[in-house]
């Protein structure tokens, strides 16, 4: 069993059961005086991020560079605020709460810009319906599981329950799904503001040279840099949209076990 | 001894506490695999799946046949009344029900929503920031609940109840003295919180009904200028938006409420334990000047 003192748990927090039931926490939380979890510096760093988001949100339908840079800012933050928590010591379940909401792969941000890109692709809405209602259902039943199951660290996959997953929640393997997965719907957006063919940065020299304007086919000639962009991160988003589902297929078994073994205990005790 | 009381079949199962059995992840996984009853095909979690198709054809249709639209999506939001009923009535409660359930209605409005930002695109802020609220009020709602293991792990509907309870019970209202303390029965509270969504499903009508009803004004109201004709124009969706608005707007105040009460919870247990860390610490501290 993990002797680590709670303030040195990674980010994404322990998700055992607590020694306080929801009343004893809500007194805490009012009476205590000397120490402010809301105004911990991972959290402050949490808020601004959403405050960032919005505007990004706002920016969206028209002003294409702000919205970017403030939802490039928000994404930096990300990085910023686990780091934050780790060296400050002020890890706590209310900040990996907010990370969850406000991160940018998880449930609101994403799927705001979702939202907007169904409003953007009219004929693709469902699609990114789809792909709104999977991403929450996939973290909602992946943490009711995780919660109900006591497990210590809801990023760490105990024993053999998914290869799949296990593989996913490498740190290195995350962080580029995760951020693949944002980019490609990033560059579905900036798909309808860029029009500049990839081919006006290169010299006109080669762009005119008889090499150049035979062999090169022409969708390759007019790529602009939000296409390519989109093109690259396309197989990142459906690899983690199916890790979404396998996520979710394999908490909903988890869920289906407790059911069964309680139901199988309150008919033993009945009979 | 278990923390939490044993789900008793029939129980309503939106009993969402901690499991009483101490299981891991991978001996639940094991078990489900392994046993002959399937809590898949358990008949509310098949009603749960066939709301999913229906809400999914409803929001396919929505852009184009708003008749199609409302008779799906109506039957999906009838269907959530049915699956709980049939819960209790065959015995086949379950945790993964409920989490279905949540699902179903949390997906199902953001559908909605999403469809609204993009027929109302100067409120597209709104619809997704209500999209936004009503996600992490749950899940912030259901993470707290099974936490702290609480045993009055109401979900939110039933702590609707209790806000409502208080507001109209509250001695500082007129009628305090003369009416009878409250509470709301399931099915009010179900109206309510259809009332919500019928708000948004109004405002996607609106889109379509062009027919005013032609309604007559009483006097003396016919003095204020502008009135009647304004009352004249008004259509059937209109007039449901109109009826709906203060139902959305006081669940989404209950949202607010509840996401804010929830993570008082999490700080709550966020500070037992750094106490209990400090605790700890300093007793390591002593115990090692004093070796």
């Amino acid at each position: 069993m993990s002797t680590k003192p709670a303030h040195q748990v990674v980010k994404g927090r322990r998700a055992t059961l607590s020694d306080v039931d929801a009343s004893q926490a809500h007194y805490i939380a009012t009476k205590t005086t000397d120490e402010n979890v809301y105004l911990f510096v991972p959290n402050l760093i949490g808020y601004a991020r959403v405050i960032l988001a919005a505007l990004a949100l706002y920016y969206m339908p028209f002003h294409p560079r702000y919205c970017t840079l403030l939802y490039g800012a928000s994404t930096l933050l990300d990085a910023a605020d686990g780091y934050a928590a780790r060296t400050l010591k002020q890890a706590s379940q209310f900040g990996a709460v907010l990370d969850m909401i406000v991160d940018r792969q998880d449930l609101c941000t994403t799927s705001c810009l979702l939202c907007y890109l169904a409003s953007a692709y009219p004929n693709y809405a469902l699609l990114f319906q789809a792909l709104i209602s999977l991403d929450f259902s996939s973290h909602y039943m992946h943490m009711v599981s995780t919660l109900t199951t006591g497990s210590r660290h809801h990023k760490e996959i105990k024993e053999d329950v998914s290869r799949i997953l296990r593989w996913y929640y490498k740190k290195p393997v995350l962080f580029t799904m995760c951020a693949g997965n944002e980019l490609f719907f990033v560059a579905l957006y900036l798909v309808k503001w860029d029009k500049t063919p990839l081919y006006t940065l290169l010299p006109y020299s080669l762009t005119t040279s008889p090499f150049f304007i035979e062999y090169v086919p022409r969708w390759m000639v007019h790529a602009t840099f939000a296409q390519t962009l989109a093109t690259v991160t396309l197989p990142i988003c459906v690899g983690k949209n199916i890790v979404n589902v396998v996520q979710a297929w394999k908490a909903s078994k988890v869920l289906v076990g407790v059911d069964l073994r309680e139901r199988a205990l309150a008919q033993s005790k009945s009979s | 001894m278990p923390s939490a009381p044993l789900l008793v079949p029939g129980e309503k199962s939106r009993d969402v506490s901690t499991a009483s059995v101490t299981l891991d992840a991978k001996e639940a996984v094991d078990i489900a695999q392994g046993l002959e009853e399937n809590v898949f095909l358990f008949v509310p979690n098949l009603i749960g799946y066939t709301r999913i198709i229906l809400a999914a054809v409803a929001l396919n249709y929505m852009p184009y046949n708003p008749s199609f639209a409302t008779v799906l999506y109506g039957l999906s939001c009838l269907l959530d009344a049915v699956d709980g009923h049939a819960a209790r009535l065959l015995h086949q409660t379950s945790r993964f029900g409920a989490v279905l359930d949540m699902i179903t209605d949390r997906c199902t409005t953001s559908g909605l929503l999403c469809y609204l930002s993009s027929a109302y695109p100067s409120y597209a802020l709104a619809f997704q920031a209500l999209i936004a609220l009503d996600f992490s009020s749950h899940y912030v709602h259901m993470y707290s609940t099974l936490l702290t293991g609480s045993k009055s792990h109401k979900v939110i509907e039933t702590d609707v109840s209790r806000v409502l309870s208080f507001y109209y019970n509250n001695p500082m209202s007129e009628s305090w003295d003369r009416t009878p303390p409250l509470t709301f029965s399931k099915t009010t509270l179900f109206i309510f919180c259809a009332c919500n969504e019928l708000f948004f499903f109004a405002l996607y009508l609106m889109k379509w009904d062009n027919t005013p009803l032609n309604l007559p004004i009483l006097p003396p109201f016919d003095l204020i200028p502008g009135l009647a004709t304004w009352v004249a124009s008004l259509t059937f969706a209109k007039i449901l938006a109109l009826i709906t608005f203060p139902i959305c707007f006081g669940k989404n105040v209950i949202n607010v409420v509840q996401g804010w009460k929830a993570s008082k919870i999490l700080v709550g247990v966020d500070l037992a334990e750094r106490t209990k860390m400090r605790d700890r610490e300093r007793q390591e501290r002593v115990q090692k000047e004093v070796k």
